[in-house]
């Protein structure tokens, strides 16, 4: 799977912001892009994950673009995996408000 | 910004946990098998609790107001509740958090006992917990179904979240809901979720300064911003923006009309987005009833939100609201008419 980029958008939390930002395929480190490809190859490339009963999480989604189509990730920020934190992090950091 | 800086908070992947657990060092996989049933545990008991919440609620000791203010020490959430550093009845604390945490969340009781005769967000009892100082320049409160969580902002957008009444009663509304209601939290059910925890959020601090429909500001988190800010606040029950080309807030996503509802997938479906519709069409029964907006306004909302259940939508919440006013007040009663006007007003 060839990995052209990702537009990452945050929403949720109690301040119900949503911010993002895209990242394209030179500023992906190697443990990012297989940390990517392991998730958007999952189970039809939707990997959705939050704790149930629990509100106000910031919720985070990868929208991640690869030679076969755009694969979508959504996880909440306690079920974020390990592998990914520190790609969501520089997201993070980049993003800016967007419209939902 | 992201409570996930700490990597204990995040969870290992369930492969590298099924790879560890075959490793041929004893002690890595002895770790490795424990974390796997740790993590089994965990996702368990979180299913568990979410369709069963009187099993989250940690009961008080004489069944009455009984608060626990716990501090992270910026620690992340895996963590929680943290440190007990004040209980009911303890004398204040120098950390402003802390004592904005117990304070509110008393303020709270207090609202849901003496005018709904509700005991605690369980209306068993069960005490409350609060845990201040969550991660490091963390711009977040929540609920996880068992507790309080606040985040002290990073101070360039938010300031600490224990700041604001309404936030705090936002946040304990969302304990309430799950003990009611539990609205699923995606789609129209989790933006009535959040419409309720917003309701009672502003309710619970116009009830604090004895304010009226009319002398109420109707706006929620205006005190957890930063005084630079150009927002106002978070949200406004107002037809208006809360805030607008923001340079950190951008403008104010929400809709006050059902033809502007937000029908894509971010925010789970628009829980915080869409919660506007509602949320206005609240301010408008209120303000045209006139007076305190907790003794009409409030009563026909908490009652309703004790008939709805997980799957209510828009329609079911406009419906049960009309059918509640008219059981309370009256077939045809100026509160009936004034819920149907509204109602219509947002797009119904």
């Amino acid at each position: 799977m060839t990995i052209h980029g990702i537009r990452f958008r945050q929403s949720g939390g109690v301040t119900g912001l949503v911010r993002g930002c895209e990242l394209g395929s030179a500023d992906l480190t190697a443990s990012d892009r297989s940390a990517l490809e392991r998730h958007a190859a999952k189970a039809g490339g939707t990997e959705s994950s939050a704790a149930p009963g629990a509100y106000d999480r910031v919720v985070y989604e990868l929208f991640v673009q690869t030679d076969t189509g755009t694969r979508r990730l959504q996880f909440d920020e306690t079920s974020l995996p390990a592998d990914l934190a520190d790609l969501v992090d520089r997201l993070v950091r980049k993003a800016h408000p967007v419209k939902p | 910004m992201s409570c996930c800086r700490d990597p204990i908070n995040c969870i290992l992947p369930p492969y590298i946990l099924d790879r560890l657990a075959e490793s041929s060092d004893a002690e890595v996989r002895r770790q490795a098998i424990e974390n796997i049933a740790r993590s089994a545990a965990l996702r368990a008991t979180r299913n568990v609790l979410a369709q069963m919440p009187a099993m989250a609620a940690l009961p008080s000791p004489a069944r009455k107001k009984h608060r626990l203010v716990y501090d992270m020490r910026h620690r992340g959430s895996s963590f929680l509740p943290g440190r007990l550093v004040r209980r009911e009845g303890e004398p204040r604390s120098k950390d402003p958090a802390v004592n904005e945490a117990y304070n509110y969340a008393g303020v709270t009781y207090d609202f849901y006992s003496k005018l709904f005769d509700r005991n605690s967000l369980d209306d068993r009892g069960m005490s409350l917990v609060s845990s201040v100082h969550l991660g490091r320049g963390y711009n977040n409160a929540f609920w996880n179904g068992e507790q309080m969580a606040y985040g002290d902002g990073d101070g360039t957008i938010f300031v600490r979240f224990t700041k604001s009444l309404d936030v705090v009663g936002h946040e304990l509304t969302h304990g309430v809901v799950t003990h009611t209601s539990n609205l699923d939290y995606r789609n129209e059910s989790g933006a009535l979720n959040e419409h309720f925890a917003d309701v009672f959020g502003s309710l619970i601090k116009q009830w604090k300064k004895k304010q009226s429909a009319a002398k109420a500001d109707w706006l929620i988190g205006a005190d957890v911003l930063v005084p630079s800010s150009t927002a106002r606040a978070l949200r406004t029950f107002k037809n208006e923006p809360a805030y607008e080309n923001d340079p950190n807030l951008g403008t104010d996503p929400q809709p006050k009309h059902l033809k502007d509802k937000y029908t894509g997938g971010a925010d789970s479906g628009g829980v915080h987005i869409n919660s506007g519709i509602p949320n206005h069409a609240f301010f408008r029964v209120a303000t045209t009833l006139g007076g305190s907006a907790w003794t009409k306004a409030g009563r026909i909302w908490y009652q309703t939100l004790l008939a709805l259940t997980s799957t209510s939508n828009f329609l079911s919440m406009v419906e049960m609201t009309q059918r509640t006013a008219s059981a309370l007040f009256g077939s045809g009663s100026a509160e009936e008419k004034a819920v149907i006007k509204a109602w219509q007003a947002v797009g119904f």
